[in-house]
């Protein structure tokens, strides 16, 4: 119904349906397979841009935000950002790493930002697997003790899991811990380079088999278990479904904004269609072409499966940056 | 006699985020995670309720003059809709027709 009636009304009419909105690259965690240049320079919007933004935004009738990072809740702006996202009517999901969601902040998280949902990034089912990913030791015990409280004070949380070598043989035991901690899991990947072109988290790719059984297990358990791109809109927002079979959705109906202002097609193809400093978020979505010709680019790079499933480093996913960035050496070599 | 609770004050639930979609009400509703889509019709009486607390017989007025049907169709139409509303806890009452205690 969604996809059919409201989404084809989006595209025709060229709305900008969803945002996600990088906040920081600062994180409290080292995460081995991060993404982000955390080096990345730049002028970080202000608190004002921020809400002439957000009012655009809701001018422009977007609904779905996304908060992230880094990690966005060290934003030393993070409350004011999303206290504003509730006064003006967004759908809020907030991606962390649950460090920080401790009692105090789920209160103000209740209270100030009524979040959708709180997306929290788990990296194994042990504390020896977890902490070796986030390179911080005693992140596993935190995270879990927040989660239980979270879940009392009734935030909405889900886990989010990157299949990885080295959490590859717990993945019963992470969606065990997601129910048992009520936070349903979600699957994500394939791990990428990071965004400096460094290619070290590749090394910790799992195996296509892993994704096999994930597969198999999402299958079995239907709607608690679900396999997305990292970038998607959650499948609880029912139009993350591109119409091409191999594609994601870049570039049709919503956009990456960095903390500099940078807009984005999205939070893995680094190009810039705009600066929030110089235009406004209107201008940039109605004038750039950088959206169409991403697109393209996707389809034409989705294209050579021939109507077959894709699959990159053996995950069951498409990410049109992926592809340019490591198509050569193996996510070509995976297609037809 | 019309029944008492028609006149209950009515509105959006706090817990619902909704736009105007292309002319489509898209409503979601944040503890329930439900997406529910509506129509003009729909999207109209939802922004009204957005806006600020009414009866049913007030919406079902300002649904007959903006759409220019008959006042008894209007009043059938924005009950049978408030009753889909309520069954996805998208409404809230503000107080009862003598002021009384609010409820949800």
């Amino acid at each position: 119904m969604y996809r059919h009636t409201v989404m084809k009304a989006v595209r025709a009419n060229r709305l900008l349906h969803d945002v996600t909105l990088e906040l920081t690259y600062c994180c409290n965690f080292n995460c081995f397979y991060c993404y982000n240049d955390r080096d990345r320079q730049g002028t970080p919007l202000s608190l004002p841009q921020y809400r002439v933004l957000l009012e655009d935004l809701a001018r422009m009738q977007t609904l779905f935000l996304m908060l992230t990072g880094g990690e966005p809740m060290v934003h030393p702006h993070f409350f004011d950002i999303g206290n504003m996202t509730r006064e003006l009517g967004f759908v809020v999901r907030i991606r962390t790493n649950g460090h920080l969601l401790i009692p105090r902040n789920v209160e103000r998280l209740l209270r100030e930002v009524e979040p959708y949902r709180v997306e929290i990034t788990l990296h194994g089912a042990t504390a020896e697997v977890h902490d070796r990913q986030t390179r911080v030791p005693g992140s596993f015990e935190r995270l879990t003790g927040n989660l239980r409280h979270a879940r009392v004070a009734g935030l909405r949380c889900a886990t989010v899991v990157t299949p990885t070598a080295w959490n590859e043989h717990q993945i019963e035991a992470m969606i065990a811990l997601g129910d048992e901690l009520g936070a349903p899991l979600r699957f994500q990947g394939p791990v990428g380079p990071r965004d400096n072109g460094d290619r070290e988290p590749l090394s910790i790719q799992p195996s296509r088999a892993t994704w096999d059984r994930i597969e198999a297990l999402m299958a079995e358990r239907r709607e608690n278990v679900s396999v997305e791109p990292e970038c998607s809109v959650s499948k609880d927002f029912p139009e993350a479904d591109a119409e091409e079979i191999a594609s994601c959705s870049v570039g049709l109906a919503g956009v990456d904004i960095d903390p500099f202002g940078n807009v984005q097609p999205c939070m893995h193809v680094r190009e810039v269609a705009g600066n929030l400093h110089q235009q406004s978020i209107e201008d940039i979505w109605n004038r750039s072409p950088l959206f169409a010709q991403v697109r393209q680019r996707a389809v034409a790079a989705a294209s050579r499966w021939n109507g077959e499933r894709p699959r990159q480093f053996g995950s069951p996913l498409f990410c049109v940056a992926i592809d340019e960035m490591c198509g050569e050496e193996e996510g070509r070599r995976v297609g037809p | 006699m019309s029944e008492p609770t028609r006149e209950y004050k009515i509105r959006l639930s706090s817990r619902v985020r909704f736009r105007d979609v292309a002319g489509q009400g898209v409503l979601v509703h944040l503890e329930e995670g439900r997406v529910l889509v509506v129509n003009d019709v729909g999207l109209f009486i939802v922004q009204a309720l957005g806006r600020q607390a009414m009866t049913e017989s007030e919406l079902a007025a300002a649904v007959a003059q903006a759409f220019v049907v008959d006042a008894a169709r209007a009043q059938s139409d924005v009950a049978l809709f408030l009753e889909q509303l309520r069954g996805e806890k998208a409404l809230q009452t503000v107080g009862g027709p003598d002021g009384g205690p609010a409820g949800g």
